[in-house]
């Protein structure tokens, strides 16, 4: 079990970074987060549904429905520039968090 | 039986309450609900217990609600938070991009429903003009709902009838005697035939001649252009000439005052009127003043009941009670005539007609006639509005068919906050822009297609009577009512998708669908078969008249006719000898008519039996070679014989008809009775023949040698060389008569004529009926490829396993084939009962041709597998490989 503070600051450099991969679905980027994180992060419907929202009024994602062929009604969503751009900030950010907690941790030699 | 969409229903609205989740937001959830479903289903479980699992994994909806309300203040962006009428005016004139870019996109189905619209609009269009012009003839006249005519009902012992002609002396005394007339004249055609017309070097034969007393510019709109209005038509021998009239005759000289000559006396003209309109039944070209002919006619004097040939029109004063002053004159004939219709038997009343009824509700010269004009208005516009239908049902059959390519488009508009109302209105307005664009389109076919359709229907137009108010709103008013119409169902089916509602292949709501097409396919066919019968059946019955025995031989029966009694009374033998000197000219006979033209009615009765037995009959004056001539055989008694001399005048034949009526049980037995006071022997019987075209019983006739009254000579011509023997005839013709214009025809072609208006109305049932075959099957081609579109993957799967290309064209053609056939129960009771209505009109019909029938079932049919079976062919056709591929 992640923290509730942990998973809500998590949640939109994950999203941006699977949406790198190509355009997905929630239901899909829901398992797909629990497979990657090996079952330790199991978002739900109301957790992310509405993080996309605010993404995507953010301007960093877009979406569209599709039909699929077994007919099914799904909401697509991809990354834009901005989006992109977003997430090189991001992965700065944890970047720099993880190298110091790295150190602290003895995982990283302390300054190099 | 759990339903999944049932529970999903219930947890929308629960969800709905929640003021803090959009409808966006719960379509994202909704999606999320069913994968998870799915999920668990695919797990193991059954659906219901699947559900509750996925239900149990969301949030409750508070929770929902304060999560979702939590990103409210980021929002900013797009449609999202728009308010309802926000989003409707942003989106309008997207409203009308999207719709046009939708109908680009989908060329083919736009196609089709704008094609079908366009045809169907067109053709009620057309029928439009048509009814608003017969609507209006002799409408127009200034304060015409004061306008009457006189007519004259008449009762004798032999039946009863109104007549349009009445006492030549009325008008002038109606208007004398009652003050609640303020005008009244009297109005008279000039005959059977056109006359000839000379001023100068221009010499024409005129048909629109007629005489009136000067108060018929008062009552009729006949605007006088030149001329002195106190003395147009006072004088004896003037004349007045419409302005076109003048123009033929005078080219740019001015005619008053200019004498012109017709047909042998000298007129002066006086004045000039307007032209005639198209819609006016008294195309008043030339007018001559009533008193010219009143003193040369000896039979217009007096108060005679045996002569009802002059129309009298009168105009009330305003207030005048029309009921009223009917029942005051009602009786007028038994204070003028009273004696002389005592010893007929019979019995005169005058009769009010209101101008504005006189032409649906036809007349001749003779007599009153129900029209036929009204029932083929009634008809025209039923098959009018039944296009119309066909084009709807089009419309909504398509639409609703193809809905599930709609569901994505309906699910995201719902996403981004669309309410239904909304989306209703934008179908609906998708609908009314593909109706206006098919207006426009109409307007054009319309315009196209005008001079055409004014040539079959026998109408002809000025420019202006389509852009008459009354035209250009029932059109607008008509798109407006089809754009509505055809689109409120599929308006209200589409906008009830929700998003993220699963669709399995095919709608859930599929079969509902399944039905609603296919009663559409089934009524438009129906319609589409009757009409087609329809037209088989005038052309059946035309073809049947045309091909009965008439009981006379019309064929090869060459005509001159004779301005004049005078020339014919004292020339008619030499001129009969001189023509038989041609070879080619076996017999020949003068006579005051042939079959097929104009023919008078005569008063006869038994002697004696004047008040029980009198009778006005048809009155055919011969020659002794007449029946000779026409091949009519003698049943009884025998013909006239030249050498006979009191055969001239003092022998009447009768046909079977003529003797049955005045009572005279077989043609034996009124042989050597004698009819009116004079006495004249009755000598013959001949056999009863069609006078007039099938659509008019025999009627009883007499014959009698007159040759005061021959005006035609008719030949037996049999010739090889038909220019050479017309050419011998011209040459008799004019040797005994310099100067007069040469004219002939032949009786087959002026008989076969008599069927013109039915020939007319059968071309423009077949018009009608190709465009309403046209819609349905529009319809039928757009649907089938639709299904077959449907079914590719089924196709594929069936090629695939080994079926035949030929195998596949018949399964998916079955299923229309059951509907046409369906149809038909439908058009064949409503074609047979129609059908026989119309029959009844004619005097001699065919039997019911159920031969037809089948003949139309089976050209539907045809006409319908083609056009399933080329989707169908395409369908099976298509490589397997293909439509399996995405799978």
């Amino acid at each position: 079990m992640v923290s509730k503070a942990l998973v809500a600051a998590s949640t939109k450099p994950i999203i941006l970074s699977i949406l790198v991969r190509g355009e997905d679905y929630g239901y899909q980027i829901i398992q797909r987060v629990k497979e990657i994180s090996g079952g330790t992060l199991e978002w739900s419907d109301n957790m992310l549904y509405p993080v996309l929202h605010r993404l995507e009024s953010d301007g960093f994602i877009v979406s569209r429905w599709k039909i699929s062929d077994g007919g099914r009604l799904r909401k697509y969503y991809e990354l834009t520039e901005l989006g992109r751009t977003e997430l090189e900030t991001e992965r700065s950010q944890w970047m720099d968090v993880h190298k110091a907690l790295a150190r602290l941790w003895e995982l990283l030699p302390a300054r190099d | 039986m759990f339903d999944l969409e049932n529970g999903i229903r219930k947890w929308r609205r629960a969800l709905q309450k929640n003021a803090s989740l959009r409808e966006g937001d719960i379509a994202d959830l909704e999606s999320h609900l069913r994968e998870e479903t799915a999920r668990q289903v695919g797990s193991g479980l059954d659906e219901e217990a699947a559900f509750r699992a996925a239900l149990a994994r969301s949030a409750s909806s508070d929770v929902l609600g304060a999560e979702f309300k939590k990103s409210l203040p980021r929002r900013g962006g797009r449609a999202a938070s728009r308010g309802s009428l926000n989003f409707l005016a942003g989106l309008f004139p997207g409203y009308l991009r999207q719709a046009l870019r939708r109908m680009v996109k989908h060329k083919g189905y736009s196609l089709i429903n704008v094609l079908a619209l366009t045809v169907g609009i067109a053709a009620c269009g057309l029928v439009l003009v048509y009814v608003l012009f017969e609507t209006s003839v002799d409408t127009y006249h200034k304060d015409v709902d004061r306008i009457y005519r006189v007519g004259l009902y008449r009762k004798t012992a032999q039946g009863e009838d109104v007549l349009a002609g009445n006492y030549t002396p009325l008008a002038p005394a109606l208007k004398e005697q009652y003050p609640q007339v303020e005008y009244a004249a009297q109005l008279a055609s000039g005959g059977f035939e056109p006359q000839p017309v000379v001023y100068r070097d221009k010499a024409f034969k005129e048909a629109n001649i007629y005489a009136a007393s000067p108060d018929l510019l008062r009552i009729l709109d006949i605007p006088l252009l030149r001329g002195d209005p106190g003395d147009a038509l006072e004088r004896k021998n003037t004349i007045l000439l419409s302005e076109r009239m003048a123009r033929k005759y005078f080219g740019l000289e001015d005619p008053l005052g200019k004498t012109v000559r017709i047909d042998d006396k000298d007129y002066v003209v006086t004045g000039i009127v307007g032209d005639p309109p198209a819609n006016t039944q008294v195309q008043h070209d030339i007018l001559k003043s009533f008193k010219s002919e009143l003193e040369t006619e000896e039979y217009l004097q007096g108060w005679n009941p045996g002569i009802a040939g002059v129309m009298t029109l009168v105009k009330l004063k305003p207030g005048v009670d029309a009921a009223e002053f009917e029942g005051l004159i009602r009786d007028l004939p038994a204070k003028y005539a009273g004696e002389a219709l005592k010893k007929m038997g019979a019995v005169n009343l005058m009769v009010l007609q209101p101008l504005k009824k006189l032409y649906l509700y036809e007349s001749t010269m003779e007599s009153l006639r129900p029209s036929m004009k009204l029932v083929y208005l009634y008809i025209f516009s039923a098959i009018a509005f039944l296009i119309l239908v066909l084009a709807c049902m089009n419309f909504i059959n398509l639409a609703t068919a193809r809905s599930a390519g709609r569901a994505a488009e309906v699910g995201v508009r719902k996403a981004a906050g669309a309410e239904r109302h909304q989306l209703i209105f934008q179908f609906l307005g998708e609908s009314l822009v593909v109706a206006f664009v098919a207006l426009s389109l109409a307007v054009f076919l319309i315009l196209l297609v005008l001079p055409v359709f004014e040539g079959l229907a026998r109408i002809s137009l000025d420019g202006k009577a389509l852009l008459k108010p009354v035209f250009a709103a029932s059109l607008l008013g008509l798109t407006l009512f089809i754009g509505i119409a055809s689109g409120i169902y599929p308006a209200l089916f589409l906008s009830a998708f929700r998003p993220a509602a699963v669709l399995k292949g095919r709608l859930r709501t599929g079969l509902k669908g399944v039905r609603l097409r296919r009663t559409l396919v089934v009524a438009q066919f129906a319609i589409s078969i009757t009409l087609i019968i329809g037209t088989l059946l005038i052309a059946g019955q035309i073809g049947f008249m045309r091909g009965q025995p008439l009981g006379f031989a019309k064929e090869q029966r060459l005509v001159i006719n004779f301005r004049t009694w005078a020339m014919m009374e004292n020339n008619y033998e030499t001129a009969k000898s001189e023509l038989l000197r041609h070879p080619d000219i076996l017999a020949a006979t003068a006579c005051s008519g042939v079959p097929g033209k104009g023919i008078n009615r005569t008063y006869y009765y038994p002697t004696g039996l004047q008040a029980e037995k009198g009778l006005a009959l048809r009155s055919l004056r011969a020659d002794h070679d007449f029946f000779r001539v026409f091949d009519i055989p003698v049943v009884a008694g025998r013909p006239f014989q030249k050498d006979a001399a009191t055969d001239t005048y003092g022998a009447l034949v009768l046909n079977e008809q003529g003797a049955r009526a005045f009572g005279w049980a077989t043609p034996d037995e009124a042989i050597g009775k004698t009819l009116t006071d004079r006495p004249i022997p009755v000598i013959g019987i001949i056999r009863d023949f069609h006078w007039w075209g099938l659509q008019r019983p025999i009627e009883p006739m007499v014959v009698q040698v007159a040759p005061n009254l021959f005006r035609y000579i008719a030949m037996k011509v049999i010739t090889k060389d038909l220019p050479g023997t017309i050419a011998h005839v011209k040459a008799v013709y004019d040797r005994l008569f310099p100067g007069e214009i040469f004219e002939y025809f032949f009786v087959d072609e002026a008989f076969d004529r008599q069927y013109a208006n039915e020939v007319r109305m059968g071309a423009l049932f077949r018009i009608f009926t190709g465009v309403a075959l046209f819609i349905a099957c529009l319809g039928l081609f757009g649907l089938a490829s639709f299904m077959a579109e449907q079914r590719t993957k089924e196709i594929g799967i069936r090629k695939s396993l080994g079926a035949s290309v030929p195998g596949i064209v018949v399964l998916l053609s079955k299923e229309f084939t059951k509907w046409v056939l369906l149809a038909n129960l439908i058009a064949w009771p409503a074609a047979f009962l129609v059908g026989k209505k119309w029959l009844e009109n004619f005097a001699v019909r065919m039997p019911m041709p159920w031969g037809l029938f089948l003949l139309a079932s089976v050209l539907a049919l045809a006409i319908a597998g083609l056009t399933v079976s080329y989707q169908s062919f395409r369908a099976a056709t298509a490589n397997p490989v293909d439509s399996l591929r995405y799978e």
